[in-house]
Order: structure tokens, then C-alpha cells, then sequence
């Protein structure tokens, strides 16, 4: 597989690589399961398992709801050899800062990296991980496990908002709310607003149609 | 929080609970860790490494809704 965030001719983010990983990723749940808003998370958990399974063996992917009075992180994936384990933080009953729209942002967040990353992505030193994430600094030492940090949500948004079901975003928003429209897709309003922008779009419209 | 790795060191900061986890499970096949962060204007190390200890640590709870 060709590594999307360790180009080192370029040392830039391949998003159009980003962009037909997704539509690939997409491509394949509606051969078995029909394409329609809200993505299901189940269907689209078992489809990266199904990219990740081996000849040898099956890759088993657990959705862990947890209550930890998340502040500073709502998600955390580990990646195993033969599993992984996505840790996200419920708490139950109304929360605005973890409602069923943002929980499945952040599983899918954390399911694009079991299908972009490769070993050169890999965190090897997860405190330095840390250390990246927290302070607001650019990423100069091009580190590709930040890199694929700094991605991963743009491939949450384009799976989460598919391209092959685009349109129906764009139709919805000729008479429909920003906020409806992410009631109906299960997706935050901020993604509807950031998918609808002009900036993205033309973005989006670019990486998409490169492959 | 305190965590005995497996040579029986104790150790005692957050940050060094989470990377003596970290070495742990890379023995059990751990390859890969990555985060969705929230607000970490006023985070550190520790104050963020304690908060992943708190998630690894918490027990799951059912969430009906999610998919």
C-alpha cells in the first residue's frame, strides 16, 4: 500500500490518496449493504474489518463506550496485530459535548486511521504523540503520525458524507437547515457546514475527482 | 495512579503509567495509538496522559445509540 502521510519527494499530505481511500472504503459496504443516510457505523465497522482481515484470520474492531469525564480527548484508538479497540467517551443521557452525532464522528475518525495509516504512521513514541497533539505547534519534524492526526478527521467527513452520496447533501441544502441536514445524516452541524462551504467543496470536488 | 509493570517497578507519574502501558501492550501486539482530541488549550503531558489512563481504566458502559 502506498503510505499517504510519509511522502518523503514531497512531505505533503496526499488528499486525493485520502480521498480515494474513502471512496474505495465506501465503494465496498454498498456492494453488500445500500448506501444511504445516516452511514451506518456498524456496516462501516464491519467493512474496514473486512479490509483488515487476513487469509489467517478475521479483524475483530470493538466500539468501547466509556464515561472517564472526557476534557481533553473523546476518542482513542489501539491498533493491534489481529484487533483494535476504539474507546470513545459517552456519557449517558444529554451531553452536548459527546451526542450521538459527535460519538460517531469520533469512531469514524478512528476507523479512517485503521485504513490510512500504514506502519510508517504508526505512533512508535506515544508520549511524543502527546506532546504534538497538545501544544499548537506546526508539525516541523513532519512526524506521520501527527500528520495522519491532523487528517483523519477530513476522512471522517468524507466518509461520514460520502462523495457518491454528495448530491444528496448539496439537494438537501437548496431547502433544508444546516442543522437538519446533519440531523438526518447523523453527522455534526459543523461538518454540514464545512462540507457546504465554498472552500471545501471545491476542495473536496478536486481530491475526489483525481482518481 | 500507580502502575506495576512487569518487572515489578512501580511507577509513579501519569506519564510513565501511560508509556509502561504502552510497553505493556506492545508485548500483547499493540502496534498503533491514536487520539480524537478535545480541549487542549490548558493540557500537559500529565494532565493528558492521567485522562488516558482514567479512559483505559474506566469500565465500558452501553450506549444504545450509536450506530
Amino acid at each position: 500500500m502506498t503510505p499517504i502521510f510519509s511522502d518523503k519527494s514531497t512531505s505533503a499530505i496526499r488528499f486525493d490518496r485520502v480521498c480515494a481511500t474513502c471512496k474505495d472504503v465506501i465503494a465496498q459496504l454498498a456492494k453488500n449493504r445500500k448506501l444511504e443516510f445516516p452511514i451506518r457505523l456498524d456496516w462501516l465497522t464491519e467493512t474496514v474489518s473486512a479490509r483488515l482481515a487476513t487469509a489467517t484470520g478475521n479483524f475483530p474492531i470493538e466500539l468501547l463506550a466509556k464515561d472517564w469525564g472526557a476534557e481533553q480527548f473523546t476518542g482513542f484508538l489501539s491498533r493491534y496485530h489481529d484487533h483494535a479497540k476504539i474507546i470513545y467517551s459517552y456519557v449517558p443521557g444529554p451531553n452536548p459535548k459527546t451526542n450521538t452525532c459527535w460519538r460517531r464522528y469520533v469512531i469514524t475518525k478512528e476507523l479512517a486511521h485503521l485504513v490510512l495509516d500504514t506502519t510508517d504512521s504508526f505512533t512508535t513514541d506515544p508520549v511524543g504523540l502527546v506532546e504534538g497533539l497538545i501544544n499548537d505547534l506546526p508539525n516541523i519534524r513532519n512526524r506521520a503520525d501527527l500528520l495522519s492526526e491532523q487528517v483523519s478527521p477530513l476522512a471522517a467527513i468524507e466518509l461520514l458524507l460520502p462523495w457518491s452520496l454528495r448530491h444528496q447533501v448539496y439537494e438537501m441544502a437548496k431547502t433544508m437547515s444546516h442543522r437538519k441536514i446533519a440531523e438526518s445524516c447523523r453527522v455534526p452541524e459543523k461538518i454540514v457546514s464545512t462540507v457546504l462551504s465554498s472552500e471545501y467543496r471545491a476542495f473536496s470536488e478536486f481530491a475526489n475527482m483525481a482518481h | 495512579m500507580n502502575y506495576e509493570t512487569s518487572n515489578n517497578t512501580v511507577k509513579s507519574t501519569e506519564t510513565e503509567c501511560f508509556a509502561a502501558w504502552h510497553a505493556s501492550e506492545k508485548e500483547k501486539g499493540l502496534v498503533d495509538v491514536k487520539f480524537c482530541t478535545g480541549n487542549v488549550q490548558h493540557s500537559t503531558v500529565e494532565s493528558f496522559c492521567a485522562e488516558v489512563n482514567r479512559a483505559i481504566a474506566a469500565k465500558t458502559v452501553n450506549d444504545p445509540d450509536i450506530l
